[in-house]
């Protein structure tokens, strides 16, 4: 069993540590929880060490209503980096948790619902067709609502809240996500041939195109379906880095990568897509810029860097996506656990304008945010964030439509504003009121963290020198240009862009406030979130406890369902009827065996007795004939020469005589009347 | 459209499941929701019996036995939640147990 | 060819019977229009040429779930007949007209082959229980264990609270 063999089941890895939290074991929760990442990250490398080969699993038929039913897993290279990605994360995430987490009585909880999330994931990536990938796609989600809703007593409700927010858009994605599972043609169920789908069913590419993209942007909180994400910041910060830094919200640019051919040869679908990406990650960028909440802040830079990731999809370069995805993955759960190092040292004070100058208590923090800072701002030659900005970049400004690039460009520089905000204020300037009764929280929040900063830097020197990444992958994912080592003209251009934003940052965080002041963007961005906050408030009006009102419901959206199911497909002929493939189950019937045997039994007694009656016949006629002459039993005469001849005749005219003989005793013996009857017995 | 008894009886299976669902928003007895809840397993029956015919194979009464046996089952359980729930009140009406909100 | 008038006599009186079992009030009706509805449903199986549905609808369904459900109907406290408000009838309207929309879209999307066989023996029927259903015909076994199980349960945990009851306390269940 090769490596591939194994990465394919590697989500029932977590399921012992699941199973040990479950129990309550070990007495400090999460103490061996890392274990399980660690091997799919240690499987993971054998993997590579094995030369990154690829293995399938199929189960069939399992399900027969679906067009393809089958259950299907892959672990192709894309599925591979993926997975050292989420293991080589979760394993920091997981060591930095039972440190975060060690006073928390319903620990061991929060460690099974890590685990079940880490499986979940992990079936998500090496799915092979839709179907596989949308149960670990639910599974995800609602791991992410156990997860967030983790503390739902605290604030009043928010996190409950805001885990019904996540759920919320995950249900809308997951409805999309759906949709596209019923789409798919029979025999383009692999999602690696699911790039075939214009040749083969063009009506139904840019509605299956249109499917996956809704369903990407509610998992990574793209375009109108972004307002989940900050909100979700209300779980504990461990779950941040892991679920809405790196991996979940990576999982809507996965499946986009994964189905890359689908969007771009879609072009509708793939301009509003980049557009999408390009206007959230500006938004974003700026609304970054006025959270007084630090954790919040780190959130919007989520959201803005997965739509450069969405934008580089859209126009064509998936790899340079995927590469972005694999940095920001390292870079960003950084920047989330030194912020979880600053909260648990605050004793949970998350508001920016209460702290400052913490970099002298929290020095090994203080240096994983800068490092952070200068990954996320793409600072050449030392971190590999500029590798894959670069990238993208340079992507989308020889695309067919470059002005987003410049846009993107221009983003670069609210990119450095937040982040420099976020450095000045949190761990640079003056001292807050929360800053002198800090202390650090201990030795394990900062060595879980020089994995993450290892990888930061070292993960674009990997690619760039050795192509190592975008070798392995160019047969699953189209390659694009490949990374340069030393830095262009246009990654030492956005570096200069993102240090001016920076120094902009630093001096946003010398207010008094530490946020942007401008009310009339507030006010319209009270308006915009008021919006969001109708959706929880309308679905709290559903959850009334009625029974009849859930069922109104649901009997309702099952009917709209059923009709969005069936408007693909309606109008087409009917399929012809289900031939049962299978040989009818016939039971042996014993009596026509022993029919059958009788009958062979007595063909042969038949056949035997007319055998014994020639016989005898033959006997009585070479008795007969010798009885006239003596007929040697062997030695008769060669017939060629004249006595063998007449000795033949001789022979021959004997029998023929003592046969005429015979026949009229008979004959007279059938003339006579007989004793017994009176009819003539035929001899 | 011919009006040939299958078509019939597709459609007798339509209305009773349509039946079945708006019972379940209608009524306030419990039993009756229970009730109209078998009425769309019936009409699932009905559907399976009538396909196996259809397509010449005799697995669609074999799954309609199961089926059968799945909604006896389904009823135990409805009914001992229903008594368990409503026995010692005075309205039995199925929005008044409101403890699963929230 | 399926016979056209005991196919069309069971089916109307099947679907008088599910609009009975919907729309009346008292719940001894219910119930009773509920067993016309499975008789019916018996008959129109042995129009349908599938006699053994048609028995095991009759001994199971009319003659075990349906009397259950009489029984419990007679166990509870019924309160009399039901009044239903108007924003409760319209939205039930509303669910048939949708559910029934969205049925006669699907089976309108495909089509209906004509009857082919006659009937099936019993032997045919069963066959497939021990073939290719063979996993869900063991399945049931556990299943009405867990039902009995359940049931049960739900009855002691009633049984345990009863004496604060009889002490006088309105104690929920």
């Amino acid at each position: 069993m090769s490596a591939a063999d194994l990465l394919l089941w590697s989500f029932l890895f977590p399921l012992p540590t699941l199973l040990l939290s479950a129990l309550g074991l070990p007495r400090r929760a999460g103490l061996v929880s890392f274990l399980s990442p660690l091997a799919i990250v240690g499987v993971g490398l054998g993997w590579l060490v094995q030369g990154a080969t690829t293995a399938k699993l199929v189960v069939p038929d399992l399900v027969r209503f679906l067009p393809d039913g089958a259950f299907r897993l892959t672990v192709d290279p894309l599925a591979g980096i993926m997975l050292l990605v989420v293991g080589f994360v979760s394993t920091c995430v997981f060591i930095y948790a039972q440190g975060y987490m060690a006073h928390d009585e319903r620990a061991h909880r929060f460690f099974a619902f890590l685990d079940f999330f880490v499986a979940a994931m992990c079936l998500l990536v090496v799915a092979g067709n839709l179907t596989v990938l949308l149960i670990g796609w639910t599974g995800v989600g609602v791991a992410s609502f156990l997860l967030i809703s983790f503390w739902w007593q605290k604030d009043g409700g928010a996190p409950l809240k805001a885990g019904y927010l996540a759920l919320g858009a995950n249900a809308i994605g997951d409805a999309a996500l759906l949709l596209a599972v019923v789409l798919v043609p029979a025999g383009l169920g692999e999602l690696t041939e699911l790039g075939a789908i214009s040749r083969a069913a063009p009506e139904r590419a840019t509605l299956l195109a249109w499917c996956l993209v809704i369903a990407a942007c509610a998992k990574s909180a793209q375009g109108p379906l972004w307002w989940w994400l900050p909100s979700a910041m209300a779980g504990p910060t461990p779950v941040s880095a892991l679920i809405h830094a790196a991996t979940m919200v990576a999982a809507g640019v996965y499946l986009l990568v994964r189905t890359a051919t689908v969007v771009v040869e879609a072009p509708s679908v793939a301009y509003v897509t980049a557009w999408t990406g390009v206007i959230t990650a500006l938004l974003a960028g700026l609304a970054s810029l006025w959270q007084p909440n630090f954790k919040r802040g780190l959130a919007y830079s989520t959201v803005s860097q997965l739509g450069w990731m969405f934008t580089a999809v859209a126009v064509g370069a998936p790899f340079a996506a995927l590469f972005h995805l694999v940095t920001h993955a390292a870079f960003k759960a950084m920047l989330f656990l030194s912020a979880g190092t600053v909260i648990a040292a605050t004793h949970h004070e998350e508001r920016i304008d209460q702290v400052g100058g913490l970099a002298k208590k929290l020095p090994m923090a203080f240096a994983f945010f800068v490092l952070g800072t200068a990954a996320l701002i793409g600072t050449p030659l030392v971190t590999a964030g500029s590798f894959s900005k670069d990238a993208i970049l340079e992507a989308t400004l020889a695309s067919a439509w470059p002005e987003l690039g410049w846009l993107l460009l221009a983003g670069a520089f609210l990119t450095g504003a937040y982040a420099g905000r976020l450095l000045f204020g949190v761990f640079l300037g003056a001292p807050g009121p929360a800053t002198e009764h800090a202390h650090h929280p201990g030795r394990v929040f900062d060595l879980a963290l020089l994995p993450l900063a290892a990888g930061a830097v070292g993960l674009g020197y990997l690619e760039a020198g050795s192509g190592l990444l975008s070798g392995l992958v160019h047969e699953v994912v189209a390659a694009g240009e490949p990374v340069h080592v030393q830095p262009t003209l246009l990654g030492i251009g956005a570096f200069a862009i993102g240090l001016v934003g920076v120094g902009a940052g630093a001096l946003l965080a010398r207010t008094r406030s530490k946020c942007l002041p401008l009310p009339a963007f507030t006010g319209v961005w009270q308006a915009l979130w008021g919006e969001a906050h109708a959706i929880p408030q309308g679905a709290a009006a559903l959850h009334s406890g009625r029974i009849s009102r859930y069922a109104l419901v649901s009997v309702l959206g099952v009917a709209v369902a059923m009709g969005v199911a069936v408007a693909p497909v309606a109008g087409q002929d009917a399929p012809p009827a289900v031939e049962n493939k299978r040989r009818p189950f016939k039971p042996n019937d014993p009596r026509k065996k022993k029919d059958a045997e009788r009958q062979r039994k007595k063909e042969q007694r038949e056949r035997e007795r007319r055998e014994r009656q020639r016989e005898r016949e033959k006997q009585e006629l070479r008795l007969d004939a010798s009885r006239g002459e003596l007929r040697p039993a062997t030695g008769l005469a060669d017939p060629n020469t004249p006595e063998g001849a007449a000795q033949r005749k001789r022979i021959s005219e004997a029998a023929k005589a003592a046969f005429e003989e015979k026949r009229r005793q008979a004959k007279e013996k059938s003339a006579k009347p007989a004793p017994n009857d009176g009819e003539g017995a035929t001899p | 459209m011919n009006l040939s008894s299958e078509t019939i009886i597709v459609a007798t299976a339509v209305f009773i499941f349509s039946c079945g669902a708006a019972g379940v928003v209608l009524r306030k007895n419990p039993i009756g929701l229970l009730m109209s809840v078998e009425l769309m397993i019936n009409a699932a029956i009905m559907v399976m019996v009538l396909g196996s015919r259809l397509h010449a194979q005799p697995t669609g009464q074999s799954v309609a036995l199961l089926v059968l046996v799945l909604g006896a089952a389904e009823a135990v359980v409805g009914l001992a939640l229903a008594l368990a729930v409503f026995r010692r009140r005075e309205h039995v009406d199925v929005d008044e147990a409101r403890e699963i909100q929230g | 060819m399926l016979p056209l008038v005991p196919v069309v006599a069971c089916c109307a009186l099947a679907a008088v019977t599910a609009l009975c079992v919907v729309a009346l009030r008292r719940p001894v009706y219910v119930a009773v229009s509920l067993l016309g509805h499975s008789l019916s449903l018996a008959g129109l199986y042995l129009a349908l040429g599938a006699q053994l549905s048609a028995a095991a609808q009759t001994l199971i369904y009319s003659g075990a779930i349906v009397v259950l459900f009489l029984i419990v109907v007679a166990l509870l406290p019924s309160g009399g007949a039901e009044r239903v408000g108007l924003g409760r009838v319209v939205a039930g309207v509303a669910v048939f007209l949708a559910t029934a929309a969205g049925l006669a879209a699907a089976v309108a999307a495909s089509g209906l082959p004509h009857a082919k066989k006659d009937t099936f023996s019993v032997e045919q029927v069963g066959a497939p229980l021990f073939d290719e259903l063979l996993v869900p015909f063991e399945l049931t076994a556990p299943l009405l264990l867990a039902a009995i199980v359940a049931a049960i349960a739900l009855w002691r945990r009633q049984e345990l609270t009863r004496p604060a009851d009889v002490a006088g306390d309105e104690a929920r269940p």
